[in-house]
């Protein structure tokens, strides 16, 4: 169905972010905050508009903005489409924008540039839900980039400190690696359909070697943009921005756009199985990885950074086991519980002036209620535990990829008969087990931070925020209550009115069925029971040592294997070990490069080459012009006579 | 036809020479004169420029004929298609922004130096629109020493060393190039009835293969020496740390584009066997120059240097886009030839001011001016955002069309392989661009900023405006750009690669990509999904 | 013809071949500019003579002896061109004597670029 207002919901608060950021330093704090927020609420309502008109079924409204370029074959046009995922993802992104934006009210007023920050942020919601609603590769492309500008806009906002500045750099960096692949996977699918068109590309019928390439390609600008292995060193370093950009752009929606990306390829993606189990892969290698790390890192943010990454690499199972509801699922849930775990650390940074360390917090609850209450929650929430969101996405994502059968004829070798049936059982293995981590890691955190006795310095009262931040934490922690709706099981809702608000079944028919075909209907109960005897286990461990001894039991933990945690703590030294192989050769060999080829060969021995010869020649010439008249006398007559001779007495 | 239609062209081109001789007759020692005089006429010749712009219709409009030496057969022949339209007004358009730039810093010898920037306006303008290969050879003669003359006499220190370099490099391609169009001439027809010009030269009769490849060897010399192509890039680095501000802006936005151009007008279209032959071969250096250029970037300490070999990689884009021969890629190219003039160019204005305060372009000395000039490093992002390509900007649908193209391409063998490599110029140029973002702007306050720096001045927001609106104009709403030079870009490809050429067919011929490891075997054995799901 | 050998001039000529290259000799070998401008006079005076002797005695041969006058008239320029020669020779050398103090050619190198 063909619509015309489509457009205004990137545009409205990319105007906003035109206001904030042309006029913002001269425009009263008050009329800033309003235009900022006024952005993104009428978004936010167009949003709801258009999810409540949308067509029934897998249709979508469709709004071909302005035709972007044409040229011989390709037409590129901004064109938008809303259907039930991108409308979801429209409410989750302007929704928990909303909520991000009043927090920030209250975050950043105190900072000078807080007109740049709106401007920002304003501008990564236009760029986000351009990505979301772009109905071509290239579209998207346009959001997929201007997220990662946004993103390295706001990681480097205090730029004056060289670190934030070159956490920002990397950021952009990495990212531009992955869009690399990206680009490549567009030049593929164009060369082979003609077309950029999400609506062409899902329908057309490509062969296997050209769906795979086309698939990998654009899986590696997943992983750059969702932080997955090897391209997800840029994210934890990303937490030097602002708590609340990590909140919205670096756990609940920027670092999603891969899968939703995956999820809107759906139907390219079923065509390449090889490609699915590399996702599904790396995603369950990322999730253990990531949260391995988690354990040990003693920033607040560093450890939700990683259980970002590992949460993610769990959406990246979803999508590839083949089950792309349940991907999709746990990226809003995910969108929910986290940001409102990284606002409540915002919270708990705010109320210690600046401290990020959580061996210097600990009883934290006496002095912040309301956090502590949400944090809470939102724990509970992503560690799995009965009956919150994080239990239900989680454990439908591992439920599938243990049934799942897209892997079952799939082969190592060609011809070899050693299929790939283990493959999901073993993602259901790494999955569980990165769950117990997450349990440990995150209740790790939040009795480090709030229970015990308060162990920071004395001269910092640690003191609640006001309600401009307090509220976004409650609202998004109830969402992480409510959103479990979505992720009920069929059985336990089929026939009543809750089955409207299931994903699986709202998001029926909109993706690809696996080659191997669909998971047989399996019973949850033995998935559930496992998921929460790792929960128990992980809050268990996490109890007996850091809630009962506070610091002092992970400093035991650490005694106890010194090696592990100093490698954990230290990220595996994957950030040493790519300076050490990529980084540092690289710009050494420009060095080199320069230095050796253009200095010394082209410019020095050819260009200069030629010009010395030049000068040589000329400096044997000029031997004879010494001003000596009488010599030039000389040569002359000598000359005259030669010539002489050899016209009159020879000629 | 009024007088007015048919003289237009001409009008615009010598409008500037009109202004030079005023600022001749102009007493020396009036400075602010001669400058007043030199920015009417570079704002009046956009202004006059602009019907071209809005008039232009067809595939060669404004044409004139006018006898010069017709038993010679060189004749005052000159006209726009698309192509040259595009770069006939970015020249026009950068000439104001070109004079206000320096208003400030030049204070010496400020006649020569309008009387410079005037004439130098001219020989563009002239080398865009000459349709006879005697005119474009004398204009294309007569930028050199304006230009020699800038960098000469207001460059830094090694001012002469780049003069000289700059002025040998490009006059021996030159010469080889009047060669080549003499014997063109020779080979026109009877004593007598030989031309110059360059329309009845396209129509005239076929060349014989092998005359074909020297004649295209000694039109590219002279093109890619201009380009620049790797390997003969290494006097333009020099040319441009050593020239002033003003300097730099020309030589980067239009100058360089001359030889791309001649690539597109010349050197190709007149010899279009040899230079689908050797197509392959200039992709392939073009896709060097990118991987090349932007590795020097990161080895640079001086701003200008660095800017400059962006420029080498920016340009190799567009080589690569011209000699892969689809109309996306060329399209592109063309796209990226104005937008390189209006990237570089504004990186090397704001390079300008802020060497106006500081008096350094060493990168060591920068840092933290975010902190007290923050309109510069807003306007410095915006247009390092539109150099690295980046959508929403100019760069990136240059870019794009250039890879996107050259990857569908047939005329050159492993077109994909080509761009697949190019695009690591995308990352390249993130890597070199954003850590001299981050080394000047960012950052603690060092050496040359510890005492302030004043943000930009209205003057200097008059010159960057503009262009910071044609990056985004650009970049939203490239297709009015495009549709100008569909013609001329069709008739280009369409002459070059031959009409037999049907890509369609010959997609269908070709062998099927195979680089995927075959994880996958049983796949066609598998059961289609809609029956699995019935189960 | 044989040039050498067979024409009634050969004396003067010799005569004034001789005189030539003693002149040449001296304006490349002396140091004095005053003796190379008198070489200079010397070099004039033989070309002087060997005009009057082809004017005496014309190299064809059906032309009356000494009815040819151009030789002549030739030779009054030559003498005129030299008196200014000399003028403008020897005015250079006082003003070079007075920048230099030396009349010394092996000194001047003005020419050198």
């Amino acid at each position: 169905m063909d619509v015309n207002w489509l457009h205004l919901i990137p545009l409205l608060p990319l105007v906003g972010a035109a206001i904030c950021g042309l006029s913002g330093k001269w425009l009263a704090k008050s009329w800033l905050y309003a235009t900022a927020l006024l952005a993104v609420t009428l978004s936010f309502c167009l949003g709801i508009y258009g999810f409540f008109n949308l067509p029934e079924g897998t249709k979508e409204l469709h709004e071909l903005a302005f035709n972007w370029f044409s040229v011989g074959n390709l037409h590129v046009d901004m064109g938008f489409s809303l259907d039930r995922l991108s409308g979801t993802l429209v409410l989750v992104i302007t929704g928990v924008g909303l909520l991000i934006h009043i927090y920030s009210v209250g975050y950043i007023d105190e900072d000078r540039g807080y007109w740049r920050y709106f401007a920002y942020l304003n501008l990564f919601v236009a760029a986000m839900l351009t990505l979301v609603l772009g109905d071509n590769l290239v579209a998207m492309f346009v959001g997929w980039e201007g997220v990662g500008l946004c993103s390295y806009l706001l990681i480097g906002f205090w730029f004056t400190d060289e670190e934030k500045a070159y956490a920002g750099r990397k950021a952009f960096v990495v990212n531009r690696i992955g869009d690399f692949g990206f680009l490549i996977g567009i030049f593929i699918l164009f060369n082979r359909l003609g077309t950029v068109n999400f609506a062409q590309i899902n329908t057309a019928a490509l062969p296997l070697d050209i769906a795979s390439l086309a698939a990998i390609c654009l899986f590696v600008g997943a992983t750059g943009k969702s932080a997955q292995l090897p391209l997800y060193i840029w994210l934890p370093d990303a937490m030097a921005g602002p708590t609340p950009v990590s909140a919205l752009i670096h756990a609940a929606t920027m670092v999603t756009a891969g899968v939703y990306m995956i999820a809107r390829l759906s139907h390219l993606y079923i065509l390449a199985p090889g490609v699915m189990a590399v996702v599904a892969i790396v995603g369950a290698l990322t999730a253990i990885w990531a949260a391995l790390i988690g354990t040990s890192q003693n920033d607040i943010k560093k450890v939700l950074a990683y259980s970002t990454v590992s949460q993610l690499g769990y959406m990246f199972i979803g999508v590839g086991v083949g089950s792309f509801f349940a991907g999709t699922m746990h990226l809003i849930t995910h969108a929910f519980f986290k940001a409102c775990l990284f606002l409540g650390s915002g919270a708990v940074i705010h109320g210690l002036h600046g401290e990020q360390d959580m061996r210097k917090m600990g009883g934290l609850r006496k002095y912040m209620p309301s956090t502590r209450a949400t944090f809470l929650v939102a724990t509970i929430a992503i560690t799995g535990v009965l009956p919150l969101s994080g239990f239900f996405s989680k454990d439908e994502i591992l439920g599938q990829a243990l049934h799942t059968k897209a892997f079952d004829f799939l082969t190592l070798t060609p011809g070899g008969s050693a299929h790939l049936t283990w493959l999901g059982t073993v993602i259901y293995i790494v999955g569980s087990a990165a769950a117990f981590l997450t349990s440990f890691y995150m209740w790790r955190c939040y009795f480090l931070t709030f229970s015990g006795e308060y162990r920071g310095p004395s001269s910092v009262h640690p003191h609640e925020s006001p309600l401009v931040m307090t509220l976004p934490l409650w609202i998004l922690a109830a969402l992480s209550v409510v959103a479990l709706v979505i992720g009920l099981p069929a059985e336990w809702v089929h026939g009543t009115f809750l089955q409207d608000f299931s994903w699986e079944h709202f998001t029926r028919g909109m993706w690809g069925a696996p080659r191997g075909g669909s998971p047989e209907e399996f019973s949850p109960y033995l998935g559930y029971g496992i998921a929460l005897v790792v929960g128990l286990l992980g809050f268990a461990s996490a109890y007996f040592s850091t809630f009962r001894y506070g610091i002092e039991g992970d400093d035991a933990i650490t005694a106890r294997v010194p090696f592990l945690r100093r490698t954990l703590a230290n990220k595996f030294y994957l950030d040493e070990f790519y300076g050490f192989l990529v980084v540092r050769p690289l710009w050494s060999f420009a060095r080199g490069l320069w230095r050796v080829v253009d200095a010394t060969i082209i410019d020095g021995l050819i260009v200069n080459g030629v010009g010395g010869l030049v000068a040589w020649v000329g400096a044997i010439a000029r031997r004879f012009q010494n001003g000596d008249v009488q010599r030039y006398a000389a040569v002359t007559a000598v000359g005259v006579a030669a010539l002489v001779y050899v016209f009159l007495v020879r000629g | 036809m009024s007088w007015l239609d048919a003289h237009l062209l001409t009008l615009v081109i010598f409008l500037p020479v009109v202004g030079g001789v005023l600022v001749a007759l102009l007493p020396r020692g009036e400075g602010g004169q001669h400058k007043g005089v030199a920015l009417v006429f570079s704002v009046t010749t956009f202004v006059a420029s602009l019907p071209l712009w809005i008039g232009f219709h067809g595939k060669l409009a404004f044409e004139q004929k006018s006898e010069w030496a017709p038993t010679l057969g060189f004749s005052y022949h000159i006209g726009l298609d698309g192509v040259a339209l595009l770069l006939f007004m970015l020249t026009t358009f950068l000439g104001p922004i070109v004079v206000l730039s320096s208003w400030k810093f030049v204070q010496e010898r400020v006649k020569e130096y309008c009387l410079a920037i005037l004439l130098l306006e001219t020989a563009m303008l002239g080398t865009l629109a000459a349709l006879d290969l005697v005119l474009f050879y004398v204009f294309w003669e007569a930028m050199l020493i304006p230009m020699y003359l800038l960098i000469g006499m207001w460059g830094s220190e090694r001012r002469i060393y780049a003069a000289v370099k700059f002025f040998l490099f490009t006059f021996v391609g030159s010469v080889l190039m009047l060669l080549a169009i003499f014997w063109l001439w020779s080979n026109s027809g009877p004593v007598g009835h030989r031309t110059f010009d360059y329309l009845e030269l396209l129509q005239s009769g076929a060349i014989d293969h092998e005359t074909q490849g020297w004649l295209f060897a000694a039109f590219c010399l002279a093109f890619a020496i201009k380009v620049p192509i790797w390997p003969l890039h290494t006097w333009l680095p020099d040319a441009h740390t050593e020239a002033p501000a003003a300097g730099s802006i020309l030589l980067a936005g239009v100058m360089l584009k001359m030889g791309t151009f001649g690539f597109i007008r010349y050197a190709m279209p007149l010899f279009p066997q040899a230079a689908l032959e050797h197509a392959p071969f200039i992709a392939t250096l073009g896709v060097v120059g990118i991987v090349y250029g932007s590795l020097m970037c990161m080895a640079q300490t001086d701003l200008k240097r660095l800017i400059a070999y962006s420029s080498v990689a920016h340009l190799g884009f567009v080589m690569l886009g011209l000699s892969a021969l689809t109309r996306e890629a060329v399209s592109g190219a063309v796209l990226q030839m104005v937008n390189h003039g209006i990237s570089t160019g504004a990186l090397f204005l704001m390079i300008g001011y802020l060497y106006e305060r500081t008096h350094t372009r060493d990168l060591a000395a920068y840092g933290g001016v975010a902190t007290v000039a923050p309109a510069i490093a807003a306007t410095f992002l915006v247009i390092t955002l539109s150099s690295i390509g980046l959508p929403g900007t100019n760069g990136f649908v240059g870019e794009f069309l250039i890879l996107i193209g050259t990857f569908t391409s047939h005329a050159v063998n492993h077109a994909s392989l080509l761009s697949v490599v190019a695009s690591t110029g995308v990352i390249l140029g993130a890597v070199y661009m954003l850590w001299l973002y981050q080394r000047v702007f960012w950052g603690p306050a060092r050496k040359a900023v510890q005492h302030g720096l004043p943000d930009l001045t209205v003057r200097e927001w008059v010159t960057v405006a503009p262009l910071l609106v044609a990056i985004v104009w650009i970049g939203f709403q490239p297709q009015p750009l495009l549709n100008a030079i569909r013609e001329p870009v069709d008739a280009f490809v369409e002459r070059v690669v031959h009409p037999q050429d049907d890509a369609r067919k010959r997609a269908d011929a070709l062998p099927p990509v195979d680089l995927m490891p075959r994880v996958v075997d049983a796949v066609q054995a598998a059961p289609a999904p809609q029956e699995a799901e019935g189960k | 013809m044989d040039f050498f050998h067979a024409h009634q001039a050969q004396h003067y000529l010799v005569l004034a071949a001789v005189l030539f290259a003693l002149g040449a000799l001296g304006v490349v070998l002396r140091r004095n500019a005053l003796i190379v401008l008198m070489s200079i006079e010397l070099m004039l005076n033989a070309v002087n003579l060997t005009f009057l002797a082809f004017s005496r005695f014309p190299l064809m041969g059906t032309s009356p002896q000494g009815s040819f006058l151009t030789g002549h008239a030739a030779v009054f320029f030559v003498i005129a061109t030299a008196a200014a020669e000399a003028a403008v020779g020897l005015a250079i050398i006082i003003a070079v004597f007075r920048s230099r103090t030396s009349v010394n050619v092996d000194e001047f190198d003005a020419l050198k670029l």
